[in-house]
């Protein structure tokens, strides 16, 4: 098969007749293996929150410099002098290139502010601003010609998030799919009340701290009740209720009055105070389970206490960044989820320890050994944070 | 009855960790805190110094308004950008140079010029089906085309289809110099039994024809031969091609990656970090870079592995965020070299072996599953070989490549080591 004039290629003899236009191909035959760079991207990023669009744009200086000549002085390097220079040139590219526009009105243009970031490809102009947006937001569009015209493969990566309006979605846009449209899953003011409330259960339900102390006050509340074993099972399962209640409510009102306190900073204590504090109420309780000291005194335990759990409840809801309008909203939402979370806890606790009390496995297992091992996690915790380390899985 | 081995925890743990990174690669992506520097003159970016061409410099000119420049002035501001792509190791230029072309990209009747700037690009991007059409487009309308026949021979060597490929060669011959003919030819040959044969004819052409032919001619007639030396285990023939291409272009990305590669298999790390210290914007030299480094001895050296290392993953995450799947060679190699992750490096080989089978590919498939201790990709890779007779010291398995080199290097492997 290979005897044909193809060998005789290698065997050829030195002709030397150079063909024209078949240099830069040389190259390029060659090409192939020399880039694993990507290409240009531009990163626009627009966060929507109380009642404010702060968008940021990155674009590549190696972008920017083709459009615009950003080394002016040719040296083969932009400056951070020669980038501020063209500031106004940069805005008045950008202007026409991006449009944005929320419920379908356009954004207003601001002054962008400048500085530079960069990416693991090189540097980056950044260009931030900040636009009044109305309340609710409903819709976000954004138009990206940015680099289009002089470049087919650019592309815009867009980030759009909007906490209240429970947006955050990332497309890529390309020259023939320039605009893309971002749908509010919910606008803001209709539904924020329940937005608190899904926060404040979903608060309690995943803070392990509020939980195990809950939990371990609970644990032997259906143990230490009745006194004469005289009583039929409906008033037994009565007095249970009765205890669990106090106890629910004696919490509830502690951390209701610091939540609301701390709310609206009439008391502000170190949040590594309060954190230690929490952990070291969870060790405590949990050690009143192996070593009783509190006897009856369950619900003043969960006061005091609770006034504790009050503020770290606070800072939760401080991250949500309230407008002082939407604070007394919010924190009665929240509170309100908070209660609601506990009560589902308590209605899946209480019958499932009810039942199982007489058993020899609840009163050594889930009590002795639940407690002990709670009062481990609580007292890792608590180094942890009276120290500012970190050695626990979670 | 057989049944397949459980799968070992560490495996499990992989995937996890991959799961972390993907994680960790979008944080990367989003975040980087912006910052204003200190003084006016701190330098932020490096471009090019100056505009080459008359036409690069008009480009710049009306970088923003292309309309109507005309066809001549759009296919040769096209051929410059793709030059610069090369020269600059950035492929921005591609684009820019398909957004030169505009209309006559997609037109029906575009002309050979615009055909072949477009195979050339869509070359540069894998799209190597894409890439075949235009240049059967090119073909019939200039069927004398060199270059179309020299890049359609090289789209089909890097396919693996080699027949079809030395079809392609002999049209290459009929139309262009004794060098460029040759050197095509054994691109080919050396791939399917005929290493030996393609290195001695173009190390003969080269020794006494090379004062009559383009210097870029030579770089990659150089090139060409030092790899075929390499796989024949030639140490000192490889090297000195080597130096010859890079004594005449000492900045040329392929020919250094490649030389790198022949510095690494010898463990001469310090050279390659030497080599390449200055050429951190190539992926695929920083890439080197980073191994370099992360075999080299000091603490410093592993340091700088760290940084690089950050860095590429950095770009690779940037490249995934767009959507691309552009280098899995190289992201291939990153995960079985830097990265220590066989398994992740196997699979990303394994996909990049069904886009292209150059040398590189093969090499990379071979080790990964050599280093996940997957005797069937082995194997089959090794089949692979045998089918197309393809000669590679690196077929022969060895914890010491020094040891591998010694054995291969009687001039006579004919047959590569197969029996295994």
């Amino acid at each position: 098969m290979r005897t044909n004039r193809f060998d005789s290629i290698l065997h050829a003899p030195v002709v030397s007749q150079t063909v024209l236009g078949l240099l830069i191909l040389l190259w390029f035959s060659m090409l192939e293996t020399v880039f694993a760079h990507q290409s240009s991207d531009g990163f626009l990023a627009i966060t929507v929150s109380n009642q404010v669009a702060t968008v940021r744009l990155d674009l590549a200086l190696r972008d920017l410099d083709a459009v615009l000549w950003l080394d002016a002085n040719d040296g083969g390097n932009i400056t951070w002098g020669e980038l501020k220079s063209q500031r106004s040139a940069i805005k008045s590219y950008v202007t026409p290139r991006l449009n944005l526009a929320i419920n379908g009105s356009e954004l207003p243009a601001s002054e962008p502010n400048l500085a530079v970031v960069d990416h693991a490809d090189g540097t980056y102009a950044v260009l931030e601003w900040n636009a009044a947006v109305p309340d609710p937001v409903h819709e976000i569009t954004v138009n990206y010609q940015l680099f289009f015209e002089i470049d087919r493969d650019h592309r815009g990566l867009i980030k759009v998030s909007s906490p209240e309006g429970g947006l955050s979605q990332s497309v890529i846009l390309a020259p023939d799919h320039s605009t893309e449209t971002f749908h509010c899953r919910r606008a803001h003011h209709i539904t924020g009340f329940q937005y608190f409330i899904k926060e404040g259960i979903h608060h309690i339900w995943t803070g392990y701290d509020h939980l195990l102390f809950l939990i371990s006050l609970l644990l032997p509340s259906v143990l230490c009740l009745p006194r004469g074993r005289v009583q039929g099972d409906s008033h037994r399962f009565r007095g249970v209720v009765a205890v669990v209640l106090r106890v629910v409510s004696a919490f509830t009102l502690a951390h209701s009055i610091t939540l609301a306190l701390a709310a609206f900073e009439w008391v502000r204590l170190p949040s590594r105070m309060v954190e230690s504090v929490i952990a070291a109420s969870v060790v405590i309780v949990a050690v009143n389970n192996l070593v009783p000291v509190f006897n009856d005194r369950g619900p003043t335990v969960a006061f005091v206490f609770g006034l504790v759990h009050g503020f770290g409840f606070a800072a939760v809801l401080g991250d949500l960044e309230l407008k002082s309008a939407e604070l007394l909203r919010g924190l009665i939402g929240f509170n309100l989820g908070v209660e609601i979370g506990q009560v589902v806890i308590v209605l899946l606790f209480l019958p499932v320890a009810y039942w199982c009390r007489e058993f020899w496995i609840y009163r050594r297992v889930a009590v002795q050994m639940g407690s002990a091992v709670i009062s481990l996690l609580a007292g890792g915790w608590l180094v942890e944070r009276a120290f500012e380390i970190r050695f626990m899985p979670f | 009855m057989t049944f397949p081995p459980p799968i070992p925890l560490r495996r499990v743990w992989c995937h996890l960790l991959g799961l972390f990174l993907c994680v960790r690669f979008a944080g990367i992506v989003v975040g980087g805190v912006p910052y204003r520097p200190v003084g006016d003159d701190v330098v932020l970016e490096r471009v090019r110094s100056r505009p080459t061409t008359i036409a690069e410099r008009e480009l710049r000119a009306n970088a923003v308004n292309l309309q109507g420049i005309g066809l001549k002035k759009s296919v040769e501001l096209a051929r410059s950008m793709v030059l610069l792509a090369r020269a600059e190791s950035d492929p921005r230029f591609l684009g820019r140079a398909e957004s030169v072309l505009g209309p006559w990209w997609s037109a029906t009747n575009a002309p050979g010029d615009v055909l072949l700037l477009r195979a050339t690009i869509e070359q540069s991007r894998h799209d190597f089906n894409g890439c075949l059409t235009t240049l059967n487009r090119l073909l019939r309308i200039e069927p004398r085309s060199s270059a179309g026949w020299l890049t359609k021979a090289t789209v089909l060597t890097v396919l693996g289809e080699y027949s079809e490929a030395r079809r392609a060669c002999i049209q290459v011959a009929r139309l262009t110099d004794a060098l460029t003919a040759l050197t095509a030819a054994a691109s080919i040959t050396s791939m399917t039994g005929g290493a030996v044969q393609s290195f001695e004819a173009l190390d003969r052409q080269l020794s006494y024809g090379a004062s009559t032919t383009n210097e870029q001619t030579l770089v990659w007639a150089h090139t060409v031969c030092a790899e075929i030396a390499e796989r024949l285990g030639r140490v000192f023939d490889a090297e000195s091609h080597f130096r010859q291409a890079l004594s005449i272009a000492p900045a040329d990305p392929y020919t250094l990656g490649a030389f790198s590669d022949f510095l690494l298999s010898q463990n001469r790390f310090g050279e390659v970090v030497e080599l390449l210290k200055g050429f951190t914007r190539n992926d695929g030299l920083l890439l080197r870079l980073a191994e370099a480094c992360k075999a080299g001895r000091t603490v410093q050296d592993r340091n700088e592995s760290t940084k690089w290392t950050d860095i590429l993953a950095g770009r690779i995450a940037l490249s995934r965020a767009r959507g691309s799947q552009l280098h899995l060679r190289e992201e291939s190699r990153f995960e079985l070299h830097l990265r220590d992750d066989a398994n992740t490096a196997l699979r990303l080989a394994l996909a990049n072996w069904g886009c292209q089978r150059e040398v590189a590919d093969f090499r990379l498939l071979l080790e990964s599953a050599r280093a996940a201790g997957d005797t069937d990709q082995e194997a089959l890779a090794l089949e692979w070989a045998r089918t197309n007779r393809f000669e590679d010291v690196h077929l022969i398995e060895s914890k010491h490549p020094g040891d591998a080199k010694f054995n291969a290097s009687v001039p006579s492997l004919k047959v590569p080591s197969i029996s295994r």
